[in-house]
């Protein structure tokens, strides 16, 4: 183990720094550095000293094992939060010491690594060594500094660079390249360290975007939950959410006639009645009840669900197309909702809940249906949602015991208390629009305080989850039962049609509050919260991608039967001429003829090498450079006559055999079945002895061939 | 039957792309480019998550001095100069175990000075074939449990191993002004036979930083045979029917030994054989040669038939190796019976090949599966009655290999029988040596650590003693 001098020191010291520790750093660095100095290159006459070594680095590694497993006992037991391993690797320094004093004491430059798989077990190799020998503390010098990298969340992460750096800068130093000039090595590390930064800023921003398009396909494919709704109060960073189209809503009157909305539209997904520790939940009575069909019109084949029970008159109708990944999701649908109608079976069940969360039932993929409402608030008829969505409870009104006391005395200091219900809104809705401002970036909560005490007395800046729940809370503490709603806010018209599109981040939090005997939304996020959504500069392109495949998707509806149709008989035409050349071209008929060929060659290999094997018995044996034919010319003067000529004959059947030579008269197929005839025949014609003697007279056999 | 070859064939494609991965990283970084790209993997692991640790700034600091690094060996800077000459003379010849040295002679007639250079050689590729992998059995290969036998990872890495042969360092150069030539000195010892094909050799360059290697491919090719290891052997006393010898030199006659010359100590040569003097000018170990008057015709059959790679087969080289340096050196005609692709004959000794021939055949020798065991039996029968006695090394015993050693015994030639197996059946005859496998791979071992040490001991002792200015003794070097 060999370092430079002070790199050891330098590296724990790094370690302490981060940790808090420094003291401790500055100590074991030193031990380390004096024991180095002390036994660097230690001399030949204590090799017999050294004998024990490796039993002294199994024993040390084993105790470095025991360390480790205390350690995680020890973390696992005092950390409530032991689930990564970081707490583990910023300590391992430690753990690890007693075997780097044994390596520092040995003196020796390399350590064999196959000991300390002995350690763990494995048995020491028989023959020769399987790992390497290598210098350990440029490994130790990386996990000092891997492991101050783990001490401390970022704050002071380029103060942290810029010493990691120059611990680095002494290493690589230490192992230049000695032909290498001193200004070209600091050249290439100024340019190492400034590369090193824009990594590190691209990097930081990647995960951003990482995070926001996991965010976004999460919020695709998981169906929203009505029993309880994780807010991102406690968020650090920027909350984004993408640019997804989520749905298209389309605005008519009752007469049919599309208009344009003045103000922005709510559609409330899910309603939710007990805040707790930054989420919002639905306790009591939770359960969906299906709604029975009202209507199911077979001329149109369109079914109908009356959600307030009985007939009222609706004055805009909603036409909304949305996607789902699963078989249910919860509607999202407009305060006042009368009517649901949905045609060709795009939904197939429709359920409540008590809170007036609707739930629909479909195929997975796009779905399209109707929403029939009351537009105008001020209308005897609207009273008759109140029945939809429950009357107000005690949990209505509830408030955190963590939260009550700063609600209470903001309610007072508002002189809340007395005051009626039409009063007290505008109260509020002016309090947060002037002293509060929407953002979507968090610096994290001031210790000791919760996030909704961090935003109301210190931050005073939040997204529309805050002032919902702020708002929410407070009117509670007012004596006005609420509720925390969550959906979307309808006000982007489309480029393409005339209908509104609304994407992920117009998903928007509100209160519901009871006034007047009725349900009606409450929406304290400043006006203009939508300008400060970030959009993306090629939005257009994706809109109009979204249109086209709206209207792919519309044809291929229509047009569904024939489509299958036409493809039916495509694949009726060409089948049959695809079968046919199929079965011609198929791997298993290739195969198996390459197989065959490939067994005749191999058999006229081991033939051919039977005649090679009957001349090499009489010294005429084939030299390794040779070729075939080569060899062939330069035996037959020692050969008798009818032998050279006819092993000359086998000789070009072979290669014609074997490689098709074009020289050849006979093409390789037939040549195979020819080459083992002939061979067999050459071989059982000219024994050893005969072969040699001059001009024998040929046998009846060969006469007749 | 099928899903284990499946997964042989993709295991073997698998490791093959993983070592051309491997050898590329290898070739093109140094080792501390290397240990910068480990550590970039961990930081990247362990800083996934910027929030929660600062170990990305670690990864971005070693990816860019790692892309830096890249970047810079294409730079025109790092170009090679034209005009570079460079030869190699290589040995004709390795051992295994033993140290070879061979020379580089580049000569410089660019017009810039060669610095920062250095010289990489470029092996063959020693991945091993589908064949080979299929068949060849690695040592402790019974002791694996079932993955490791389907998968073969350590087949592939035993047979690597015994492919690549040796490993040759990389030799740094020191500068050479422009017009100027140098010799250098560069040495690799062997840890396996065969052929060691070198297709050239890359003269790298690193970045300032010293992580990455620019790479000027010159074509060089060239080889050389390793011949296998070779430990002592304790052979009984062989008898020495002396057969009229028509190709015995008579310059080489006489009971007494002859000194003929001094040749470069190989592994196995009896260390009484030393030439004290001459290592002490070279620095390495130098040995004796003689010359007996009287030869005998030993024959020396191997019967490798149908035998699959593996240790045993290899312990089978090593020990007909051994007995080829021993009986060489005591005289006689030896006729070496092998099987490659046929059966073969090879006779040293008396005017015949010199026993390098036989060893330089053993280098290359592969397995055989072709069932030629007749052949080769007829092959040894044929020319028995020529020979004074006939030492057998068998990988199994069975009917046939009993039927031949009962032949030979009919025609009363005095046999030694060797055989390598841990497999060992009750009818084995009583006078064959048993050699369970593994008994002369540890025996090697033993061999050359010793040998390792006796060198280190020697080495410290040249360099103690007071250096000597006479030349060394080339002339009497064979």
């Amino acid at each position: 183990m060999n370092l430079p001098i002070g790199l050891m020191l330098a590296s724990l010291m790094l370690w302490g720094f981060q940790s808090g520790l420094l003291w401790l750093g500055a100590a074991v660095g030193m031990l380390l550095e004096i024991v180095q100095y002390m036994h660097r290159d230690k001399a030949p006459n204590a090799l017999a000293a050294q004998q024990n070594l490796p039993r002294h680095i199994i024993l040390t590694t084993r105790l470095c094992l025991v360390n480790i497993g205390a350690l995680v006992i020890f973390l696992f037991n005092t950390k409530t939060n032991f689930t990564s391993s970081m707490p583990l690797v910023q300590w391992m320094p430690f753990t690890l010491l007693p075997l780097v004093l044994v390596i520092l004491y040995s003196g020796k430059r390399e350590t064999d690594l196959s000991l300390f798989m002995q350690a763990i077990g494995e048995r020491k190799p028989a023959n020769g060594k399987i790992l390497p020998y290598t210098n350990l503390g440029y490994p130790w010098l990386a996990l000092c500094l891997l492991s101050s990298s783990m001490a401390r969340p970022p704050g002071n992460g380029i103060l942290f660079y810029l010493l990691f750096c120059a611990c680095a800068a002494y290493a690589l130093w230490h192992i230049r390249p000695r032909a290498q000039a001193f200004g070209r090595w600091s050249a290439a590390f100024c340019i190492a360290l400034l590369g090193g930064g824009l990594i590190q800023f691209s990097i930081t921003k990647l995960q951003s975007q990482v995070e926001e398009w996991a965010m976004a396909w999460l919020m695709v494919r998981a169906p929203e939950d009505a029993m309880i709704s994780q807010t991102s109060m406690g968020h650090i960073g920027a909350l984004k959410l993408g640019d997804e189209v989520r749905l298209q809503v389309k605005v008519r009157q009752a007469n049919g006639q599309s208009f344009r909305l003045d103000e922005p539209l709510l559609l409330m997904q899910a309603s939710y009645n007990v805040y707790h520790d930054a989420s919002w939940k639905l306790t009591g009575n939770n359960s969906f009840v299906d709604l029975h069909q009202s209507t199911s019109n077979h001329s149109d084949n369109t079914t109908r669900w009356n959600l307030t029970g009985n007939h009222q008159k609706t004055n805009v109708l909603l036409d909304i197309t949305s996607y789902s990944a699963f078989t249910h999701m919860l509607l999202a649908l407009p305060l006042d909702s009368r009517r649901i109608e949905a045609e060709d079976n795009n939904l197939t069940r429709i359920s409540r809940n008590p809170l007036g969360s609707t739930q629909g039932f479909m195929q997975p993929g796009y779905f399209q249906f109707r929403v029939a409402y009351q537009r105008a608030h001020n209308t005897p008829q609207a009273t008759a949602q109140s029945d939809a969505e429950g009357m107000p409870g005690a949990k209505d009104l509830r408030i955190p015991e963590r939260e009550r006391a700063m609600l209470t005395a903001l309610a007072q200091q508002l002189q809340l208390p007395g005051k009626s219900a039409q009063q007290i809104l505008p109260i509020v809705q002016h309090y947060f629009s002037s002293n509060f401002r929407y953002s979507t970036w968090r610096n994290g909560v001031a210790p000791g305080k919760t996030a909704l005490a961090d935003f109301l007395q210190r931050e005073r800046s939040g997204h529309c989850e805050h002032f919902a729940t702020a708002s929410a809370l407070l009117l509670r503490a007012a004596g006005i039962p609420t509720r925390y709603a969550v959906g979307y806010s309808v006000q982007e018209p489309s480029n393409f049609g005339d209908a509104y599109i609304v994407r992920q981040r117009d998903a928007h939090a509100w209160t519901r509050v009871f006034v007047d005997g009725r349900w009606q939304d409450f929406d304290a996020t400043p006006a203009g919260w939508l300008s400060f959504e970030e959009t993306s500069r090629w939005e257009w392109l994706q809109d109009g991608w979204h249109w086209l495949r709206d209207k792919i998707r519309n044809w291929e509806w229509q047009r569904s039967h024939l489509s299958a149709l036409t493809v039916l008989l495509i694949l009726a035409l060409c089948m049959p001429r695809w079968l046919r050349r199929r079965k011609q071209k198929s791997p298993h008929t290739r195969q198996s003829a390459q197989a065959k060929a490939l067994a005749g060659v191999s058999e006229a290999h081991g033939l051919m090498a039977s005649v090679l094997q009957r001349c090499a018995q009489l010294d005429l044996a084939r030299q390794p450079s040779e070729s075939l034919l080569q060899w062939q010319q330069r035996i037959a003067p020692q050969l008798s006559a009818p032998a050279a000529k006819e092993l000359h004959a086998l000789v070009e059947l072979y290669y014609a055999a074997r490689f098709g030579q074009p020289s050849a008269a006979t093409a390789a197929p037939q040549a195979l079945p020819l080459f083992e005839a002939s061979a067999q025949a050459w071989l059982k014609r000219w024994p050893s002895e005969s072969l040699l003697l001059p001009a024998t007279p040929p046998s009846k056999e060969s006469k007749h061939a | 039957m099928k899903l284990r070859s499946l997964l042989r064939r993709r295991s073997l494609h698998n490791f093959s792309a993983v070592w051309q991965a491997q050898n590329w990283v290898r070739r093109r970084f140094t080792r501390s480019g290397q240990f910068l790209i480990m550590s970039a993997l961990l930081t990247a692991t362990f800083g996934i998550n910027t929030r929660m640790a600062l170990a990305y700034q670690l990864f971005s600091f070693i990816t860019a001095c790692l892309l830096l690094a890249w970047i810079w060996t294409f730079t025109w800077w790092q170009k090679l100069p034209s005009g570079l000459k460079i030869t190699r003379s290589l040995p004709v010849h390795a051992s295994v175990g033993a140290q070879a040295r061979y020379h580089l002679q580049i000569h410089n007639q660019s017009q810039q000075d060669l610095a920062g250079y250095s010289v990489l050689e470029a092996p063959h590729d020693p991945r091993p074939s589908r064949e080979q992998f299929a068949h060849a059995i690695e040592p402790g290969a019974e002791t694996r449990n079932w993955f490791d036998r389907v998968v073969g990872y350590y087949r592939w890495a035993w047979l690597l191993h015994m492919n690549r042969i040796t490993d040759i360092d990389e030799l740094p150069l020191p500068r050479i002004a422009q017009g100027k030539s140098l010799q250098i000195q560069h040495s690799f010892t062997p840890f396996a036979r065969g052929n060691l094909v070198l297709r050239g050799l890359w003269l790298t360059r690193t970045d300032p930083l010293g992580l990455c290697r620019s790479l000027h491919f010159i074509e060089l090719p060239a080889s050389l045979v390793v011949l296998p290891a070779m430990n002592e052997v304790q052979l009984p006393e062989m008898p020495s029917a002396r057969h009229a010898q028509e190709q015995m030199a008579a310059s080489s006659s006489g009971d007494g030994e002859e000194f003929v010359g001094l040749r470069q100590y190989r592994s196995g040569d009896s260390p009484r054989m030393i030439h004290w003097k001459s290592m002490a000018r070279l620095g390495y170990p130098v040995v004796k040669e003689y010359q007996a008057e009287f030869s005998t015709r030993h024959a020396l059959l191997l019967d490798t038939v149908q035998a699959p790679a593996g240790v045993a087969f290899e312990e089978a080289i090593v020990l007909t190796a051994s007995l080829i340096n021993h009986l060489h050196t005591n005289d006689c005609m030896l006729d070496m019976f092998y099987i490659d692709n046929a059966c073969h004959v090879m006779t040293c000794g008396q005017g015949q090949l010199q026993p390098e021939a036989l060893l330089r055949c053993l280098a290359q020798l592969q397995a055989c599966k072709l069932p030629l065991l007749d052949d080769l039996h007829a092959l040894l029968l044929s020319q028995s009655a020529q020979l004074s006695a006939c030492v057998c090394i068998f990988l199994r015993w069975d009917a046939a290999r009993a039927a031949l050693v009962a032949q030979l015994r009919k025609q009363g030639l005095p046999l030694q029988l060797w055989l390598i197996s841990n497999q060992i059946d009750n009818d084995v005859p009583e006078d064959v040596q048993i050699l369970p496998v593994g008994t002369i791979s540890a025996q090697s071992a033993a061999q050359a650590a010793t040998q390792a040490a006796t060198q280190a001991a020697a080495q410290a002792a040249a360099q103690s003693a007071p250096r000597q200015s006479a030349p060394p003794p080339s002339g009497e070097i064979r």
